[in-house]
């Protein structure tokens, strides 16, 4: 079984990871930590965000890495288990979704998110767009 | 405001008016060397035959892509074709936005006011003519943007006909003359970014904020320059992005809004729209009273339409060239799209409302913004107040687009020097200011004038490249036939 663990930098994501590590220990299960960085091809840009898109995707990817997944993976690494990383630009519920749908049986557990109250109510927040979008078991921590 | 008599502020106009007059003279008086025809004495602007003469010949070069690509370039901007490793980076959606930002401004709602008045309802008729045929062109220099792009140090992307024209010519074997093309091109696209993308812009701009507000502001012109170069400045020296950002965002809404409102006048009018058709046809083959007669309105409508859409000018190649691609002839076909959008939709529609509320024709109404402004008034008082709000907006993101570009032309030709770069930022704002203050005929000519110098280099270097590009787009055609590059999302 798969395991994926939506991960940023917040406090319920780092209680998903120990709920994750406990469902994986009790399932001898695979975990992929997953972090997606907040991407649109079609949002707007300015030229000079343009001209600079390359190097700012680099860092972005850099910094996601060092200051998420890394601590992260040191969290299951002390815990006594491996895990696979899963890093990408674009839509947090697409990306996890679709990750979870290659496995053949999978589970995600991801936090609650926190986003502003105004556009989780106009657009929905990221974990409900996962629950809507997932078809496997979806464990949402608060 | 500290200094406060009225005739200070008209003196200060007078004075910049009459100090810059002989300079747009002298430089337009080049660029728009033009022959006389007939007996009437009217000229044609040499500069407009080889817009339009460039812009057949790739139509024909390249197989009338305008038929044959624009489903694909459609599907291209969609994302069908962009792969998951794509995600991060420039997607051809926001390559070809930002480009409009640029494009889409006050060429389509001053620009078309200005034709329609000179050239008659018939203006309409060849500016689409124009916008159709310069997709062609559009096409060509961006795939040649993308395909000599370079990587700064920095790793930023640099692109645009001073790259291609300088590595492009010199690959085949035309290094000196190819670099000469590329320093003349650079040199004019900072004037065509000071002329057209700057002191049109906020001229036109100052003009309908003064036409909503009351003429009691026209003597404030100085004034409201000012406040422009304020805001310009903050953006392109005071590296406040959020401000650019935000008027990219509100940009697009803008034009949506914009063309509903023009749909609003259209429905009001809709008994008078066939005869507005009829008009536009008639007009364009025979028209009544306009200086020139055919040849006469068919130049008002390629002379406006190649300042709204800018193709052939080479300031879309630097736009386009950030994108994420592996094949330079995919944005080729993204940027067929451009002058569609720019000419062919929103000209259009501008010159419909125009011509259906019968503001061309109206003497006491002054060639211009004011045209377009006075259809809008028909449908309500405050409805011009809507107007005014969209062209200090599209003003405002084609200065800042325009900045951009002379900024990637000096960058270019001082090797990047970052203290020439602010020393034409500056320039920039103070030509902004200098813009507001002038009264329409010296501006309109100047910012014409440098923009479509830049036409003369960046085309003599899209014939030198035909082959190039042609070879390009039909290898890539043929990889995408032949299922080598597949669409990646189907739905």
């Amino acid at each position: 079984m798969l395991i994926v663990v939506g991960i940023d930098r917040s406090d319920q994501a780092a209680r998903s990871l120990d709920f994750a590590i406990e469902l994986a220990k009790t399932h001898d299960a695979q975990l992929v930590l997953c972090h997606v960085i907040p991407w649109s091809p079609f949002s707007f840009t300015t030229q000079i965000d343009n001209e600079h898109r390359e190097v700012t995707k680099q860092n972005e990817l850099r910094a996601a890495s060092e200051q998420v997944l890394a601590p992260a993976v040191a969290v299951v690494e002390a815990a006594g288990l491996s895990c696979e990383t899963y890093l990408v630009h674009g839509d947090a519920a697409k990306e996890v979704t679709r990750l979870a749908a290659e496995a053949d049986s999978a589970q995600i557990v991801v936090g609650k998110t926190g986003e502003a109250r105004m556009t989780a109510l106009v657009f929905g927040s990221t974990t409900s767009k996962i629950v809507q979008l997932a078809n496997c078991p979806v464990t949402v921590i608060p | 405001m500290t200094f406060s008599s009225e005739t200070a502020g008209g003196g200060i106009d007078d004075a910049i008016n009459s100090a810059v007059q002989p300079i747009a003279d002298f430089v337009s008086g080049i660029i728009f060397y033009a022959v006389p025809i007939g007996s009437d004495g009217f000229a044609v602007p040499l500069i407009v035959v080889w817009l339009v003469v460039a812009a057949t010949f790739f139509t024909v070069w390249l197989g009338f892509p305008q038929l044959s690509g624009v489903k694909h370039s459609i599907d291209l901007v969609r994302g069908k074709y962009s792969k998951p490793d794509d995600a991060g980076d420039v997607s051809p959606f926001q390559a070809l936005t930002t480009a409009l930002s640029g494009t889409v401004g006050l060429g389509n709602i001053a620009g078309v006011g200005v034709a329609v008045t000179l050239g008659g309802p018939g203006a309409t008729f060849w500016m689409i003519v124009a916008g159709l045929l310069g997709m062609a062109t559009k096409m060509a220099e961006c795939t040649l943007g993308v395909k000599y792009r370079t990587y700064g140090r920095d790793g930023t992307v640099s692109g645009g006909p001073m790259y291609y024209l300088q590595d492009g010519m010199a690959e085949i074997g035309h290094k000196r003359f190819g670099r000469f093309l590329a320093i003349f091109f650079a040199i004019c696209c900072m004037g065509g970014a000071i002329g057209g993308g700057n002191m049109f812009q906020a001229n036109q701009a100052t003009s309908q904020i003064i036409s909503v507000g009351g003429s009691g502001l026209a003597d404030w012109r100085f004034a409201i320059g000012i406040l422009f170069a304020l805001a310009v400045g903050a953006v392109i020296l005071g590296g406040i992005r959020s401000v650019a950002r935000v008027t990219d965002k509100i940009v697009p809404f803008m034009a949506v809004f914009y063309l509903a409102a023009c749909f609003t006048i259209l429905g009001a009018n809709a008994s008078e729209i066939p005869g507005a058709f009829g008009q536009i046809v008639t007009g364009a083959f025979n028209p009544e009273g306009i200086a020139g007669g055919i040849i006469g309105v068919l130049i008002q409508g390629f002379r406006r339409a190649a300042f709204s859409n800018e193709a052939g000018v080479g300031s879309a190649a630097i736009a386009h060239s950030t994108v994420r691609t592996k094949e330079p002839a995919s944005e080729g076909f993204v940027a067929l799209l451009e002058p569609f959008i720019d000419t062919v939709v929103i000209c259009t529609i501008t010159a419909l409302a125009i011509v259906v509320t019968g503001t061309w024709n109206d003497p006491d109404i002054p060639a211009g913004v004011e045209t377009t402004s006075a259809s809008f008034e028909t449908v309500s008082s405050w409805f011009p107040v809507l107007l005014a709000v969209a062209v200090v907006l599209f003003a405002f993101s084609t200065m800042i687009s325009w900045a951009f570009y002379g900024m990637k032309a000096t960058g270019y030709l001082f090797n990047g020097s970052t203290t020439a770069e602010t020393i034409f930022k500056v320039v920039f704002c103070i030509f902004t200011v200098i813009g507001a203050s002038m009264s329409l005929g010296p501006v309109i000519d100047f910012s014409d004038s440098m923009i479509f110098a830049m036409a003369l280099a960046n085309i003599i270097g899209l014939y030198f490249l035909a082959p190039v590009i042609r070879r390009e787009i039909r290898g890539y055609a043929t990889k995408v036939e032949s299922g080598e590059i597949q669409m990646v999302d189907k739905d």
